[in-house]
C-alpha cells in the first residue's frame, strides 16, 4: 500500500513549507527575493546524488525534482557544505577550493544564497498565526528573557576574562626586565663555561 | 428500420450517450462544496501527494502555458500557477460551472488567480487553437468524460510539439488481496462516508463504480497512442490505485 515513489513529493512538500514559512515570516519580508522572481536555480548535492530545482515565484519558492530545459543557474556541492554557502566569505573560499561549482548565471546563484542567508524568521509572528496571541506572547517573553540572560552571561564572561588577563598581564615581566634577565643568563652561561673548562684543566693536572 | 440508441456507462449503469454529461454534472454539483474535504477523508490525504507527484513530474517552468482540464477546485492549477508565474499562464477548464466557481474562490484566496484563466469547456471539444499549450493535465477527470478517445485527441491537438499530457486517474489495482480490500472500502465504506460528510451516498457510489469502469493502465496507454500521442508511458502509484499516464507529442 505504501509507495516509495511518494516519499520525494512528501519531502519536497515539507521542505517547501519550511522555506516558505521562513520567507513569509522574515522580519524584513525577504525583499531580496523580489528581484529574482521568475528565475530557476538548480541545486545538486553530489554526495546524495540529488537535484532540486528552486523556482522563485512572487510569494515564495517552489521546489521541483524535474524541470524542462536548463535552470538559469546551477549550484553543485556536497550537502554538508550547504550551510557554509550562505556566507559570502566561506562561499568564496569553497569556490577557490573547488568544493562548490557554479554553472549558468553565477551572480544569480550567489544572490539567492545571500538572500537565503539573510532570512530571519519572526518566530513570534509565526506562533501567533498558528496558535494565537497568548502562546505567541508567552514565547516572545521567554525569548526576550533568554536573550537578556545570554547577553548578561556574555557581558559577565567578557569582564571576567578581561580581569583575568589583566592579572596575568601584571605577572608577565616587561621587555626591559626580560632583556636584563636574558643578558644575565648569557653572562652566567659564559661563566659556567669558563668554570667547567677550569675544572677539566685541574682534573687533568691531578691525573698527571 | 430503427437505429440502435448509443449508450455509455455511468458507473455500473448504462445511460444514453448524450445524457452522461448531465448525470456527471449533477454528481459534481452535489459534491462541489465538500469536494476537497471528501478527497482528504477518502484518500487519507494521499491525493495531495499524488497531485504533487504529477506537478513535479510535469517539470513546468516560468513562462509556460498549461491547460488543467477538469481542473475543478483548482488543486493542480494552484501548484502549476506558482511555477509558471510571472510570465506564464494556467488555463483551468471544467465542464461544471459550480466546480469552476469553487476553484476560482480558492485560487483568489491563494493569491494566484492573476496567472489563471478560467474556462467552462468540454474536454471533448476544446475551444483552443492547435499547438497552444506546453502541458495539459487532467486529474481524476478523464473517467467522467463521455467520449474519452475524443478528449485524448483534443489533448494531443492543443499540445505544442514537445509538449506533454499528464493524466492522473484511478486505475487497476495490482494484487488480489489489495483489490478485495479496495473493493470493500469502495463499495461498503466510501458511500457511507459520503453520506456522513457530504450527505450524498449516491455520488460516492458512482465514484467507486466509475473507477471500476475506467480503462486499465495498458488500455489507456494504447488509447493515447491511437489518439495521436507519439509516445506514452505510465507510472503506478500505491500499487495501481492511481496511475499517472504521460503522453508526448513531437
Amino acid at each position: 500500500m505504501l509507495d516509495a515513489k511518494l516519499i520525494p513529493p512528501a519531502v519536497d512538500t515539507a521542505l517547501e513549507t519550511l522555506l516558505n514559512s521562513a520567507i513569509r515570516y522574515d522580519e524584513k519580508g525577504a525583499p531580496c527575493l523580489k528581484h529574482l522572481v521568475g528565475k530557476t536555480v538548480g541545486i545538486t548535492f553530489s554526495d546524495l546524488n540529488l537535484t532540486f530545482y528552486l523556482i522563485i515565484e512572487p510569494d515564495g519558492i517552489a521546489i521541483n525534482r524535474t524541470l524542462e530545459g536548463e535552470p538559469d543557474a546551477h549550484i553543485t556541492t556536497r550537502s554538508l557544505l550547504w550551510p557554509l554557502l550562505k556566507q559570502a566569505t566561506t562561499r568564496a573560499q569553497l569556490h577557490q577550493q573547488r568544493r562548490v561549482r557554479f554553472d549558468g548565471e553565477q551572480a544569480l546563484a550567489e544572490r539567492l544564497l545571500d538572500c537565503l542567508g539573510q532570512l530571519h524568521a519572526d518566530t513570534g509572528a509565526f506562533i501567533e498565526h498558528w496558535l494565537g496571541t497568548l502562546p505567541a506572547s508567552l514565547f516572545t517573553q521567554v525569548e526576550q528573557q533568554a536573550q537578556r540572560l545570554l547577553q548578561n552571561l556574555r557581558e559577565s564572561g567578557r569582564l571576567s576574562l578581561r580581569e583575568y588577563l589583566q592579572f596575568e598581564a601584571a605577572m608577565v615581566p616587561s621587555r626591559e626586565e626580560y632583556e636584563v634577565f636574558a643578558r644575565q643568563v648569557a653572562e652566567t652561561a659564559a661563566e659556567v663555561e669558563c668554570l667547567s673548562a677550569r675544572i677539566q684543566r685541574l682534573e687533568a693536572m691531578q691525573h698527571a | 428500420m430503427c437505429a440502435e440508441k448509443k449508450t455509455v456507462d455511468f458507473g455500473f449503469k448504462e445511460v444514453p450517450w448524450e445524457e452522461k454529461v448531465k448525470h456527471v454534472k449533477s454528481v459534481f454539483d452535489a459534491v462541489a462544496d465538500k469536494y476537497d474535504l471528501m478527497n482528504d477523508v477518502m484518500s487519507f490525504g494521499i491525493h495531495r501527494l499524488w497531485k504533487r507527484f504529477t506537478v513535479e513530474t510535469a517539470g513546468v517552468r516560468p513562462g509556460m502555458r498549461v491547460l488543467d482540464l477538469a481542473g475543478g477546485t483548482g488543486d493542480l492549477t494552484k501548484a502549476l500557477a506558482r511555477r509558471v508565474a510571472p510570465t506564464g499562464e494556467v488555463v483551468l477548464a471544467d465542464i461544471n460551472e459550480n466546480m469552476v466557481n469553487v476553484g476560482r474562490r480558492r485560487l483568489v484566496d491563494a493569491g494566484v488567480a492573476q496567472w489563471v484563466d478560467f474556462t467552462i469547456a468540454n474536454a471533448e471539444q476544446l475551444p483552443f487553437e492547435d499547438d497552444s499549450f506546453d502541458r495539459v493535465t487532467i486529474a481524476f477527470g478523464l473517467r467522467n468524460v463521455t467520449d474519452k478517445a475524443a478528449a485524448l485527441r483534443e489533448m494531443a491537438r492543443v499540445l505544442k510539439p514537445g509538449g506533454q499530457a499528464l493524466i492522473l486517474e484511478f486505475s487497476q489495482v495490482e494484487g488480489d488481496l489489495l483489490r478485495k480490500a479496495y473493493d470493500f472500502y469502495s463499495f461498503h465504506i466510501l458511500p457511507h462516508m459520503g453520506k456522513a460528510i457530504a450527505n450524498d451516498e449516491d455520488s460516492y457510489r458512482y465514484l467507486a463504480e466509475s473507477i471500476r469502469r475506467h480503462p486499465d493502465q495498458e488500455t489507456l496507454k494504447a488509447m493515447m497512442l491511437e489518439a495521436g500521442f507519439d509516445r506514452a508511458e505510465y507510472t503506478n502509484l500505491n500499487q495501481g490505485i492511481v496511475a499517472l499516464h504521460r503522453g508526448w507529442v513531437f
